[in-house]
């Protein structure tokens, strides 16, 4: 987990069926990423970091980034990833992620302002804390702000 | 735990070697057959990477391989993936075709025939080492079919790590020159062979290596 303020910036490289979501406060410009892996902990262990799962990673997240100095009221959300690579037939996790992220960001009443899920292809993802835009880059398709 | 070849004991190591050369030998069978041409596989070096390690080691997240994945069940469970560089895909798909790979309608790298060469590239190379394993350590795994993905080297390992256990857990690898034509108008070929073990399975197969 990664949590600051302008004009730094974060970036998650390579997601695939991964997730990267990030909760921020656009008035004073504080926030935080987390990388998601798996939708939630029933199968975590003692040794596993927590903010690879949606939940119970946004609940950290969300209070890291007002630990950090963001209101609560003024968070808000993007992510982007969530796509099925390989076998998706037998692997549903990057949609499950996806799906997992939105229920954990809609119970804490974190309005996601825009995301860029599903599909089949890589993203790599930068989060500009400064202009509050998310970039995503595919392989295939060049790059997307939003 | 032991990381690596030289931290393992004779009998472990043993093993793992043994499992690359039956491995190896199977593979330049069927693969002689397929293509119609003798064929011969190295015999791969094999480690224990851990999961962590595994995309620095493999080049980098943004490394852009050829992935060919196979859904193991069974004994072991997991996935099987085979990753080639471009360059190596498009020697492969020729080799296979007898002709340079095209796009697909798309205007992506590898047709529908292509892709559909490199996924029973892998077919073989996972009946190969599965069968090997099987005759090693008595643990069987099934293969699914292949799925294969163009992209970055983390994309495509994400859904495997999603399925492994802890990312200090071990990761089978073999290392290797696929195969080399012994008729020499067609050269080497090199990618890398994962064996991902999910959380279940990892316990199973170090047990059954051995290792504690």
């Amino acid at each position: 987990m990664k949590v600051s303020a302008a004009p730094d910036t974060f970036s998650a490289v390579g997601l695939g069926s991964c997730m990267g979501v990030v909760v921020y406060d656009p008035v004073r410009k504080i926030g935080g990423m987390i990388h998601v892996l798996l939708p939630n902990s029933k199968d975590m262990n003692a040794a596993d970091s927590r903010t690879k799962f949606a939940d119970p990673g946004i609940f950290d997240l969300v209070d890291a980034v007002v630990k950090a100095g963001g209101m609560r009221k003024n968070l808000v959300a993007k992510m982007a990833g969530g796509a099925a690579m390989l076998n998706a037939a037998t692997s549903q996790v990057g949609l499950r992620n996806a799906e997992e992220s939105k229920r954990v960001l809609e119970a804490l009443n974190v309005k996601i302002l825009a995301q860029d899920t599903g599909g089949t292809c890589g993203r790599t993802v930068t989060f500009d804390l400064q202009t509050c835009t998310m970039c995503v880059s595919t392989l295939s398709k060049g790059k997307v702000n939003f | 735990m032991a990381a690596s070849l030289e931290e393992m004991n004779a009998m472990q190591v043993d093993i793992l070697k043994e499992i690359a050369n039956i491995g190896a030998g199977h593979a330049s069978s069927a693969l002689s057959m397929m293509l119609e041409m003798r064929v011969e596989q190295q015999i791969p070096e094999v480690s224990l990477v851990r999961l962590e390690d595994m995309t620095d080691l493999l080049g980098g997240a943004e490394r852009p391989v050829v992935g060919v994945g196979i859904v193991v069940s069974g004994d072991i469970a997991g996935y099987l993936l085979m990753l080639l560089d471009i360059g190596q895909a498009e020697k492969v798909v020729q080799a296979i075709r007898g002709q340079p790979a095209e796009t697909n309608e798309y205007g992506e790298p590898f047709s529908m025939l292509d892709r559909s060469a490199l996924q029973e590239t892998l077919n073989i190379m996972a009946g190969s080492y599965l069968t090997a394993l099987s005759e090693m350590t008595g643990l069987m795994g099934i293969p699914s079919t292949p799925d294969l993905a163009l992209d970055m080297l983390g994309s495509v390992l994400s859904q495997p790590i999603a399925a492994a256990g802890e990312s200090s857990d071990y990761v089978l690898y073999f290392r290797s020159g696929l195969f080399s034509s012994l008729s020499d108008d067609i050269g080497t070929f090199s990618g890398d062979l994962l064996l991902v073990p999910d959380k279940e399975s990892y316990t199973t197969l170090l047990k059954s290596l051995g290792c504690e």
